[in-house]
């Protein structure tokens, strides 16, 4: 069956509210969001920089965003809490994780760079 | 940091992670054939199939101790083979629904009145142009509407019942799972029994209708106190078995397990996504443990263990892979407990009131996120609220502490909010 996803927008913009209070709470001083809408889906590149202090929190926030399985089911259920911004708890950075079709995330010394995907 | 492309394959996951449900349900079969003769086996469940199932409904009356075994393990089978079928990947959901699964197969959902409702979800996927396996869950947690599909069994006459259960339980499997993405914002998480709350509006909306058509729905009480032994056993068996399965795997010292209590609980606190499979077994045997000790300490008061009892302690025992843990599900007892003690209209062993104190944890993000008072005063509130709500819909929402959980969540989180927002100014 083909798969479509006609939440892809929203989605994303329940991605970017999260990713970028994730940043920010990690001491970000200046995040870059770059949308790109592709065939496929929607892609989002983040770059940003940290406390170094804080780079265990973006270690977490880097397993969290990359998980080694992906629940479809999981993500469809509940994708709308994401961004909702109630909760002081990894637990929608793990959401995030499994509304993201593909995620890449490089952490340098006192930047991070993001690559992450929603397919539509 | 090493890119990884994560995949929704099961075939990555632990084999005795994979395991844990298919061997709950040989030993649910394996106690069935143990407790009752093949013969009166067979007998009890037919009449199980025939019964009517809302609220409350002890199988275990209708068909004997063995037979509601056999029908919970034919349940779980039918809903493992549904989730690997589709090689979804075992998370902290799967336990939750599959657990709920088989613990309300010993509190009113049966293999004959949850297929209609499968049906339902999966043409409501076809209708999305969506894959099953992206409303697999919602689909499983709406067969908590069954009751219904074995109410027009038993009352209806001739061909009308087949009409009537393919109709109510179709249009349910349909129509829950909208309702239920909806009804995820209302509480934002805070109530665990999302589908209990979304399948209370539409059962009240069902009953509403059915009233004004002539018919009334009805259930009788039927609580079993007969096998006590048989089910202490069985629980016994099953959280033992959790927490060596942890064990096994990896969680051996406290510092492997208690990075899990930092959750608050609130969805979508999957343990084993977040934390890994060893420590989420542990919590749930822990866990669904604080449901068995409560249940046992009531037991000079004549409580004994039975199918709905049991189903408790399986429900906290699923969703501990899914939100619950000691720390944030002992405040929302506590509460509840309160209410028992001080209202004199709830009788400390009523039977509604025990179920309540245990399904009350779907409460149990509230305390992990708001604290141990805001948690006492959601468990009392849901106490006091569970009393009114399945008249609602006659009995035929088998969550309906989840309904009533998020009536709590809708009445509390406003005033929560009003009181941390005036602290911070």
């Amino acid at each position: 069956m083909k798969q479509r996803h006609p939440q892809a927008r929203q989605k994303m913009s329940r991605v970017i509210d999260e990713i970028g209070a994730a940043l920010f709470a990690c001491g970000a001083t200046e995040v870059s969001l770059r949308l790109k809408k592709e065939p496929e889906g929607l892609r989002l590149l983040v770059q940003g920089d940290y406390l170094p202090v804080n780079r265990p929190k973006l270690e977490r926030l880097g397993k969290l965003l990359q998980p080694e399985i992906r629940d479809p089911a999981l993500a469809e259920t509940f994708w709308e809490l994401a961004g909702a911004d109630l909760a002081d708890d990894t637990s929608e950075l793990a959401l995030v994780g499994q509304i993201l079709d593909d995620a890449r995330v490089v952490l340098g010394e006192q930047s991070v760079e993001m690559e992450l995907f929603v397919a539509r | 940091m090493k890119d990884k492309t994560a995949s929704s394959r099961s075939d990555k996951q632990s084999p005795v992670l994979r395991g844990v449900l298919p061997a709950l349900c040989v030993v649910l079969a394996v106690f069935a054939f143990a407790v009752q003769p093949p013969a009166e086996l067979f007998r009890g469940f037919w009449r199980i199939l025939i019964s009517d199932a809302g609220l409350i409904t002890d199988p275990a009356v209708t068909g004997g101790a063995g037979a509601a075994l056999l029908n919970a393990a034919l349940v779980l089978a039918l809903s493992t083979a549904l989730v690997y079928g589709m090689h979804l990947p075992v998370t902290g959901l799967t336990f939750a629904c599959l657990f709920m699964m088989a613990g309300f197969s010993l509190l009113g959902k049966n293999i004959l009145n949850i297929l209609p409702v499968l049906l339902g979800g999966w043409l409501y996927a076809r209708f999305q142009g969506e894959p099953f396996s992206k409303y697999v869950y919602q689909t499983l947690f709406a067969t908590c509407l069954s009751p219904l599909v074995s109410f027009w069994l038993v009352h209806l006459p001739g061909a009308w019942r087949f009409a009537a259960m393919l109709g109510s339980g179709v249009a349910i499997g349909f129509f829950v799972p909208p309702v239920a993405g909806y009804t995820v914002r209302i509480h934002q998480g805070f109530d665990l029994y999302n589908v209990g709350f979304a399948a209370g509006f539409i059962g009240l909306g069902i009953a509403s209708i059915c009233k004004g058509l002539g018919v009334e729905f009805v259930t009788e009480l039927r609580w079993g106190t007969q096998d006590h032994v048989v089910f202490l056993w069985l629980l016994r068996v099953i959280l033992l078995g959790l927490f060596l399965a942890g064990v096994y795997l990896g969680c051996r010292k406290p510092k492997d397990y208690r990075p899990l209590l930092r959750h608050s609980g609130r969805s979508v606190a999957d343990f084993i996504l977040m934390d890994g499979a060893a420590p989420t077994l542990v919590n749930m045997a822990l866990t669904g443990l604080i449901g068995h000790v409560y249940l046992l300490a009531l037991s000079p008061f004549g409580v004994r263990l039975n199918g709905p009892l049991v189903c408790c302690v399986l429900s906290m025992t699923g969703f501990a892979a899914f939100g619950k843990h000691p720390k944030n599900v002992l405040p929302v007892m506590a509460g509840a407990v309160l209410a028992k003690s001080l209202l004199v209209a709830v009788p400390l062993t009523a039977p509604g009131s025990l179920l309540a104190v245990l399904f009350c944890t779907g409460l149990a993000p509230i305390a992990g996120q708001f604290g141990v008072f805001w948690g006492m005063v959601a468990g009392f509130l849901h106490m006091t609220i569970v009393q009114n709500t399945s008249i609602l819909h006659g009995g035929m929402n088998l969550y309906n502490n989840g309904f009533a959980a998020g009536l709590v969540c809708v009445l509390l989180l406003p005033i929560i909010e009003a009181f941390q927002n005036r602290s911070k100014e």
